[in-house]
């Protein structure tokens, strides 16, 4: 009996047992001392396998040069989208003639932020837009000119572009200390205002005037694609917040990309410290 | 559709402040009044939030200018304007009345005043339901509007006062654009930049 007893004992408290109590009993005892008063050491999170240490990012100042050089870097992002939409040769003679003069409108308002920039003791900034171009813009073409839309969608890209760019010099209009750049950013929002109001004047006429969601009550309509449709007046109030653009031909699923431009932020301002990417 | 000629709203006016060629040269020179009492624009770093004084009187002047606004896109309606015309007039006339509230809750006082001397002004060109002479005479005073609150953001002292204006400013060009659109105006110099100046709002001025 006395052996069999031994036995019955070995058989509850095995190998395998033995192995999920001794590690059991060592992750409680990780866990106590974590937890414990007299803890010391690095406070960093834990990292695991042989990833390069994390590297502090700069913590560079935003002023004035720093936001009239992001202001020409969009101007001369619009420049460059323009003259991509001009090369595909799908605008008639009207469209043409419009997207020529915008072209010409952000290549002056670009021009006009540089000599500001200069004015504040900044550099001027003569290219594109890094952040917008890499992340934004190059796969918005990519998505318009294999669209099964494209003009629908250049019309689309147009007003978002100006959107955005007048939504920036809304919110630079009061971020600026400069009076002069001040004065020259809300210009340049008109500007760009009246150009998205006119381009979509321009693509659908009277029923593309007002919004019926002015109000913020319903759905925006879509055309029959499910594309939302654009319109010269969306709000009561300037609005600076993001703006989504849908392009591109649809996926087996019926599902076309979405594109989210926004205002300028930490990511996309251009630095005094950057150096030109042209 | 009627070709686009002098504006129809001939107000007196300070220097032009619309166009973007001119409009850096031109703010220093406008004349509102009681601006020459009001000290120089602070940097933003340390501009107050709120109003200032001298943000409420003008802000008391934007907001009359709002509600005259609309009382003339009302005469229009009432006058038996229709159709796009109509309904532009309707959805204008919300927006001014919007705004005339936005910039009377900024100043703390009520929006229950207009410019009459503007109003008696214009009140016989809006007073139309020809669909061409009222876009005309909507397109000179949506581009008056918006010259005349750019002029009045460079003399805000405030965040607040600034940023509701700037929010205002960019919408009434849009109606501008669509108005000059609806008239059939095709040459892009009138559409974009429309030679049109600020209103000096001496008539207008509550202490």
């Amino acid at each position: 009996m006395i052996h069999n007893t031994s036995n019955a004992t070995a058989s509850r408290y095995g190998r395998r047992e033995a192995l999920k109590l001794g590690g059991l009993t060592v992750s409680v005892a990780a866990i106590a001392a974590a937890c414990g008063n007299d803890r010391t050491g690095d406070s960093a999170p834990g990292r695991v396998g042989y990833a390069p240490p994390i590297e502090e990012l700069e913590d560079y100042a935003i002023d004035d040069a720093v936001m009239l050089r992001t202001a020409s870097s969009l101007e001369l992002t619009a420049v460059a989208v323009y003259t991509a939409v001009l090369g595909t040769g799908l605008l008639d003679d009207d469209l043409t003639t419009l997207v020529e003069r915008l072209i010409e409108d952000h290549q002056m308002v670009a021009d006009e932020m540089g000599q500001l920039t200069e004015a504040v003791d900044g550099v001027a900034w003569k290219c594109t837009n890094p952040w917008y171009m890499d992340r934004t813009v190059e796969p918005l073409l990519a998505a318009v000119l294999d669209s099964d839309n494209p003009l629908r969608d250049i019309v689309n890209t147009a007003v978002v572009l100006e959107n955005i760019a007048a939504a920036t010099h809304q919110s630079l209009s009061i971020e600026l200390k400069d009076s002069d750049a001040a004065a020259a950013t809300i210009a340049a929002a008109t500007l760009e205002s009246r150009h998205s109001a006119y381009i979509v004047a321009v693509a659908r006429g009277a029923e593309g005037y007002v919004s019926p969601t002015i109000d913020g009550d319903g759905d925006a309509p879509n055309d029959p694609d499910g594309v939302p449709y654009k319109f010269a007046i969306t709000s009561r109030f300037g609005s600076t917040g993001q703006v989504e653009l849908i392009a591109g031909k649809a996926d087996e699923n019926g599902v076309r990309q979405t594109f989210i431009l926004q205002t300028p932020s930490l990511n996309s301002w251009i630095y005094n410290e950057l150096e030109p990417t042209c | 559709m009627t070709p686009k000629g002098p504006s129809p709203v001939d107000l007196e006016s300070a220097a032009p402040a619309s166009s973007r060629r001119s409009l850096i040269g031109a703010l220093g020179a406008v004349g509102l009044a009681g601006a020459a009492a009001l000290s120089i624009a602070r940097p933003a770093s340390a501009a107050p939030t709120s109003p200032t004084q001298d943000d409420k009187t003008l802000l008391r002047q934007a907001m009359e200018l709002e509600l005259t606004a609309e009382a003339l896109y009302r005469e229009a309606i009432n006058a038996g304007l229709s159709d796009v015309a109509g309904e532009l007039a309707a959805v204008f006339a919300e927006n001014h009345v919007s705004y005339a509230d936005k910039i009377a809750g900024a100043g703390g006082f009520s929006a229950n005043t207009r410019n009459e001397d503007v109003f008696e002004q214009l009140q016989s060109t809006f007073a139309t339901s020809d669909a061409d002479a009222f876009a005309e005479a909507a397109a000179g005073l949506e581009n008056t509007a918006t010259a005349t609150h750019t002029s009045l953001l460079a003399e805000y002292e405030s965040v607040k006062a600034k940023t509701l204006t700037a929010s205002i400013i960019v919408v009434e060009a849009r109606m501008a654009t669509v108005l000059a659109d609806f008239q059939g105006i095709t040459s892009l110099d009138d559409i974009f930049e429309p030679n049109t100046e600020a209103l000096e709002l001496t008539g207008g001025a509550a202490s």
